[in-house]
């Protein structure tokens, strides 16, 4: 089952045009001499109609046809697939070479849906709120421009049919993110921060693209679709490598790209430095939406984590340590969105903790609430950050509910929803992932995981309602506590900020209805979301893939209604605990109990570890920035400048001039020299030519006769032919020590001696050259074997 | 030979007219001199456009062949041919050439005409390589190519260029020194198995050597085109040659000259002795992967923009030289994709620098900071180019990363079919992992530089007074920026043409791999039967030869 939809493409185009209109066509257009700017109404309602047009058109396609195909396949009931095709567009096959197609293609199902609703009616709010916001910013354009383009990278990213698609969004989220945060650039700190979070989403792209490799390399394609065929799933299940399944490791690679873009430990630490960008992009990007781009990811994934519980504990160990350590960091600090963004790690962390329970529908629902009541928290801490003159230090505010009152009102509802109280949208998504943890098992988990996760979050979720009241308290509670200059500007925002903040307050109010509790019998509530989500995430309950194999177990194990009340009971106190804790003690503004107990040995050691956030940038900043450096610079240094080109290369140069420079001497034109030279070589050549290696051949012609000649044909023998002319050869074979024999040597002519020996036996023999030039002796004596020719020949 | 054959060595004529005619103008009127040059390499475009225009997707083999005797007592023959891999370096020079004359406007005042006339005969050069199908035609081009480039380093360069230009020339000579001594080899061998002596390359081709001379001239072949590529360690010429180097050499340099050795691999000495290369594959494809990490590294120490820029070259043309090791489509052309993608974006960023450079006279990147402010267009080209280069996909770099990466990741086979390279090319996987990690890399070093030149406070009091870019610049830098546009989201067009030629290439190659060991002989027709039973030997009638007698 599966549509074509024609217009499914200008879904992310609209956006895109939109930056390309902001970026580039008006400022071509307008004339770019002078100190131009294009107008900022122009500017502003391009950006926005584009995001809104795109808004409109998802309405239309998820309200339409897909509601239609929805309706259908609900209407099959268990006959339905297990799967639905939703709404397709193949737009040109952008690489193909060999086996491997990469198409361009979208697909708009019930998955990708509620994230273009999210995407593009957040995104929305967000870029009418900057209208306000950036007012008299000199960039204006380039800021509306970065935003769109974010939204439809953003939305390639949701819509993409295959993962190299969804890399192409995913790596442009990453730039767009990259700019934003790095908008106001002449802050080196600002830049610094654009840059440490491009690198640290490129250690997660570095682990998605292997992911991506070896899913092609086990199963031959890299598309969604294809991916979930029986054969691709068969081949997962193969083991790999260190007694794994191909699974495991896939699944892990692309955990670790989500933990990049998702901040989640150990690759978090440039999400709390992302909030030096202006305050719209953090709430759109690193609250709303980008940041949930990992946990969409492993969602749409969800067939491949389903088939490794080894990969889904680690999703879920993973997420609730980051979502308690999150928590614990957000306790001391003191700018207001450096506490929203520890808030949103921590609320990362529950949605991965969903996912990998197998509760997929509760880490979407999460991903949902999430994005309004975050990014309405951020958009509240702008606007509460504009009236106090930029400043972001919670320290110096207090008793703003006097100032702000819609801004109040709002972030109070905000905080509600996130802290978990009934009936506010948090308390909903809340509580499913942590049903869904408490019931959460598998073979190869052991009895006390799924326990674990649960008492985990019911820790950070006491945490989060306790820091989001500290903050609400220190900035809305008690009196002022900022200088008269700050004071006298203080003014609520105008209308374009605070009526996002109160649509994104209504919202956090109701969305929670989409995914009330799982019960069952009379108590039987409606779950929208978890039906609209079925045919898309993989059930465990219904997935025959699953269940055919054997599958690794049952996850989201069926709580009684008891439970489920009871344990919404836990999260409903636990919140609540939280907010009267921070009442109690930050109520009338910064406590001086907990200063004084800061002040303690004990407690100023603990109050240093988390306000310095446990020292991990610190750790990061020695044992990889550091390293890098330290590296790069011995590299370059030692390794490329001193050894290769330094030693190896320059150094053969120096060899071959200090060569040639030797070879010099012999050719300086001074006449003399040659001559020494020449007298010098003669002499040389002389003395060798004068010494002759001397020795003799013998042959035995007959018993007791041997046949002598002289050899001069071995070893030195420059001229030796020449001056053993006329030279006295003379032989001693009796070894007495006389010549027996003596001749003059003719070469042309050589002499050969005969004597007769006593018998069989060995004998030593002397021969003595005199040299006819220099008088010179040469001798040499050699023991020869005189044997019985009956036998053998003696003849060497 | 039909019309179309004489196309190609039109494209050679063309800028060799252009350049005497060049020379031939008076020397007080630099401009005249600009023009005609700039019109000379706009016309060779346009020819080279036609030639893609009549180049046909499907074939394989070498088309527009253009075959003349040229030296008979030698054997060498003037033979030119276009296919899949080599249309693409052609098209890249004919479309950088224009770019490069223009980007000289203001950066070259002095000899203005000798400076058009030497960048026009380095077009021939380089055209000239890429296109010979003779290996005597093909050396005598590839040291053409040295002597313009010596010139340009030395007269138009920096301080140090004397010392630079030199280190290139020897490095480069050096190199191709023992690759001279296989050609003979092969030469004679190709003549004592079939009596007749010829340097033409698809005959040399058919010609098997035993397999321990295959990895001996292989080496030699190898040497030669590593120093080119640069590989690491051999890459050192190059970060002196890129800094002492006027633009226009850098961007000629970068853009094409490195461009040889992949060529020259692709060409030469993989189809040449593929059982050499097939049992040096696994150390090439270590330094390529050593190259990339090592040239980031290295590119990240830097301080002098231009270096930094010079050794990313060392770490991009690693991934050309893992994809061709890679031994499979995907991975060779990704290579090919990644060469012409690194000639748009290092050029571009080439050029980039010497915008600043032209107007600051400086490349340290502590003198810049916060220029973006003063010059937001040329910000955005910059940007481009840098995130072209950073492989964002989307842009012209992330395609050839990929394929590369993608090609080395599965060159052992997938999980069901184990492929033929599988035997030779052990780690794939971690090769490609390795080679992976020059994503993060990459990102570190080039957003570094980007941020030290264009982010920051404006605090220089100098950089204060920087103006924009120009017309002219801004004409210089848009056809780079369409292409890495362009090459980021269409490259179907781009591989479907390098296709059937580069199947062929990875098809011959197996073949050729697969022939018996034993004393050389033509392909298919072994010498000696590879059954050790003397009764089933059956020499063939001209080519049977004793064993020993053709192996020295």
């Amino acid at each position: 089952m599966q549509q074509t939809s024609n217009l499914l493409f200008l879904i992310p185009l609209l956006p895109l045009a939109g930056a390309f209109l902001n970026l580039f066509v008006w400022r071509v257009l307008a004339p770019t001499t002078g100190k131009y700017r294009q107008s900022d109404a122009l500017t502003h309602t391009t950006a926005i109609a584009s995001v809104l047009a795109a808004f409109g058109l998802s309405c239309y396609l998820i309200g339409v046809p897909l509601l239609e195909e929805f309706r259908a396949w609900q209407k099959l009931g268990d006959a339905a697939p297990e799967t639905m095709g939703g709404l397709h567009q193949h737009l040109w096959t952008w690489i193909e070479v060999g086996s491997l197609k990469i198409n361009l293609a979208f697909r708009l199902d019930t998955l990708s849906a509620v994230m273009l609703l999210v995407i593009t009616g957040v995104g929305s709010l967000i870029h009418i709120y900057s209208v306000g916001y950036m007012h008299g910013e000199k960039r204006y354009p380039a800021f509306f421009g970065y935003l769109n383009l974010f939204t439809g990278m953003m939305l390639i990213l949701v819509l993409g049919d295959s993962l190299p698609i969804m890399f192409i969004g995913w790596e442009g989220v990453g730039l767009c993110s990259y700019l934003l945060i790095g908008f106001w650039f002449d802050k080196t700190e600002n830049a610094n921060a654009g840059r440490k979070a491009f690198v640290a989403n490129r250690v997660g792209d570095f682990a998605f693209l292997l992911g991506m490799f070896l899913l092609f390399y086990a199963t031959g394609s890299v598309e969604f679709a294809d991916l979930q065929e029986p054969n691709s799933i068969g081949a997962l299940k193969e083991v790999f490598w260190g007694g794994e399944r191909m699974g495991f490791w896939i699944a892990l690679l692309f955990f670790i790209g989500a933990c990049g873009k998702s901040a989640q430990i150990p690759l978090y630490v440039w999400l709390p430095d992302a909030m030096a960008g202006p305050t719209p992009v953090s709430a759109l990007i690193h609250a709303a939406t980008m940041v949930t781009a990992g946990v969409y990811m492993v969602v749409r994934m969800s067939f491949l984590y389903a088939h490794s519980t080894t990969a889904m504990a680690i999703v879920a160990v993973v997420g609730a340590l980051t979502a308690l350590f999150a928590a614990i960091m957000a306790f001391a600090q003191t700018d207001l969105k450096k506490v929203l963004a520890y808030s949103t790690v921590s609320q990362l962390g529950f949605m991965f903790v969903g996912v990998g329970v197998g509760a997929y529908t509760a880490g979407i629902f999460h991903l949902i609430t999430h994005a309004f009541f975050k990014a309405g928290l951020f958009l509240a801490a702008g606007s509460v950050m504009h009236a106090m003159s930029g400043s972001g230090d919670i320290m110096k505010m207090g008793g703003l509910r006097k100032y702000l009152p819609r801004t109040r009102w709002s972030f109070l509802i905000y905080c509600v929803a996130i802290a978990g109280i009934v009936p506010f949208s948090g308390f909903f998504s809340k509580d499913e992932i942590l049903a869904g943890a408490f019931g959460a098992g598998a073979e190869g988990w052991g009895p006390v995981l799924g326990k674990f996760l649960w008492a985990t979050l019911s820790i950070a979720a006491l945490g989060t309602a306790f820091y989001m009241f500290r903050l609400y308290f220190l900035v809305f509670g008690g009196e002022l506590r900022c200088d008269e200059e700050t004071k006298a500007h203080i003014h609520e925002s105008p209308h374009s900020m605070t009526s996002p903040l109160i649509i994104l307050a209504a919202f956090t109010c109701v969305i929670g209805a989409i995914g009330l509790p799982h019960l069952t019998g009379d108590l039987h509530l409606p779950t929208y979301l978890h039906d609209w989500l079925a045919p898309t995430v993989v059930d465990f309950k219904r997935d025959s893939l699953l269940m055919a194999n054997g599958s690794p177990s049952i996850f989201e194990a069926h709580l009684s209604n008891g439970l489920t009340i009871g344990l919404m009971g836990i999260a409903l106190a636990v919140g609540l605990i939280g907010i009267f804790a921070a009442k109690a003690i930050y109520g009338k503004g910064p406590s001086e109990k907990v200063a004084a107990m800061c002040e303690t040995k004990n407690g100023k050691a603990i109050y240093d570890v988390v306000l310095n956030k446990f020292y991990v940038d610190e750790f990061y900043e020695w044992s990889i920035y550091r390293f890098f450096r330290g590296a790069a610079n011995v590299l370059y240094q030692v390794v490329d400048r001193w050894l290769i080109d330094g030693i190896f290369i320059n150094g053969s140069a120096w060899l071959i001039k200090k060569l040639g420079q030797g070879f010099n001497l012999f050719q300086n034109g001074q006449v003399h020299r040659y001559l020494v030279a020449l007298v010098v070589g003669g002499a040389i050549i002389f003395f060798f030519a004068s010494s002759p290696t001397v020795s003799f051949k013998y042959e035995q012609v007959s018993t007791n006769v041997v046949e002598f000649t002289p050899d001069f044909s071995s070893g030195t023998s420059i001229g030796g032919g020449l001056d053993a002319k006329g030279a006295l050869i003379s032989f001693d074979l009796d070894a007495d020590g006389e010549p027996d024999v003596t001749k003059e040597y003719d070469p042309r002519n050589p002499m050969k001696v005969k004597w007769t020996f006593g018998g069989v036996g060995e004998y030593r023999v002397n021969m003595t050259m005199t040299d006819a030039v220099f008088n010179k002796k040469y001798s040499v004596t050699r023991t020869i074997h005189v044997k019985d020719l009956t036998e053998k020949g003696g003849a060497q | 030979m039909t019309g179309a054959s004489a196309l190609l060595p039109a494209l050679l004529a063309l800028p060799l007219i252009g350049a005497i005619l060049v020379m031939l103008l008076p020397k007080e009127e630099p401009g005249l001199a600009r023009g005609v040059s700039l019109g000379v390499s706009i016309a060779t475009l346009a020819l080279s456009l036609v030639i893609l225009g009549l180049y046909d997707t499907k074939i394989a083999s070498m088309q527009m062949v253009f075959d003349k005797e040229w030296i008979p007592g030698l054997g060498a023959r003037f033979k030119l041919g276009i296919d899949g891999i080599s249309i693409f370096m052609v098209l890249l020079t004919t479309f950088l050439m224009p770019i490069i004359l223009l980007s000289s406007y203001k950066a070259v005042t002095s000899k203005v005409r000798e400076f058009c006339a030497l960048l026009l005969i380095l077009e021939v050069g380089m055209l000239g390589a890429f296109l010979a199908l003779d290996l005597f035609l093909f050396y005598v081009f590839w040291e053409i190519m040295l002597i313009p480039m010596y010139l340009l380093i030395g007269i138009w360069g920096g301080q140090k260029r004397i010392y630079a230009s030199i280190k290139f020339v020897i490095y480069t000579m050096a190199g191709s020194l023992l690759m001279l001594v296989a050609i003979f080899y092969l030469y004679a061998q190709y003549g004592s198995v079939t009596g007749e002596y010829t340097l033409e390359l698809s005959l040399l081709n058919r010609l098997v050597l035993p397999r321990d001379v295959q990895m001996y001239c292989f080496a030699a072949f190898a040497l030669a085109f590593a120093i080119k590529v640069p590989l690491f360690p051999l890459h050192t010429w190059l970060p002196d040659a890129h800094v002492q180097a006027p633009t226009a050499g850098s961007v000629v340099l970068a853009g094409v000259l490195l461009k040889f050795g992949i060529y020259g691999f692709l060409r030469f000495a993989m189809p040449l002795f593929p059982y050499g290369a097939a049992e040096l594959a696994p150390y090439m494809a270590y330094l390529a992967a050593a190259g990339i990490v090592y040239g980031a590294f290295v590119a990240f120490a830097q301080s002098d923009v231009k270096k930094l820029v010079a050794y990313s070259s060392v770490s991009h043309l690693g991934f050309c030289m893992i994809g061709i090791f890679a031994m499979n489509t995907q991975g060779i052309e990704g290579s090919i994709y990644a060469m012409i993608s690194h000639g748009l974006t290092t050029s571009g960023l080439f050029l980039a620098i010497g915008v600043v450079y032209e107007r600051r006279h400086t490349r340290e990147m502590s003198e810049y900071g916060g220029i973006w402010k003063q010059m937001p267009v040329f910000a955005g080209l910059f940007l481009i180019c840098m995130l072209g280069s950073v492989g964002l996909p989307g842009l012209s770099g992330f395609v050839g990363e990929f394929l590369t990466i993608f090609g080395m990741f599965i060159s052992g086979g997938t999980a069901g079919e184990p492929s033929f390279w599988a035997e030779f090319m052990p780690h794939p996987m971690l090769l490609g992992a390795v080679a992976t990690s020059g994503v993060i890399f990459g990102a570190i070093y080039l957003l570094y530089m980007f941020q030290k030149m264009m982010f920051g406070p404006l605090d220089n009091p100098k950089n204060k007074e920087l103006k924009d870019v120009s017309w002219r610049e801004i004409a210089v830098f848009t056809p780079l920026v369409i292409g890495i546009f362009a090459m980021g989201l269409f490259p179907k067009p781009f591989l479907q043409t390098m296709d059937p030629t580069v199947d062929q290439f990875v098809t011959r190659f197996e073949a050729k791999l697969a022939e018996p060991d034993g004393p050389a002989h033509i392909m298919g027709q072994a010498a000696v039967a590879p059954t050790p039973e003397p009764a089933q030997v059956e020499p063939h009638a001209g080519h049977n030869h004793a064993p020993g007698e053709a192996a020295h």
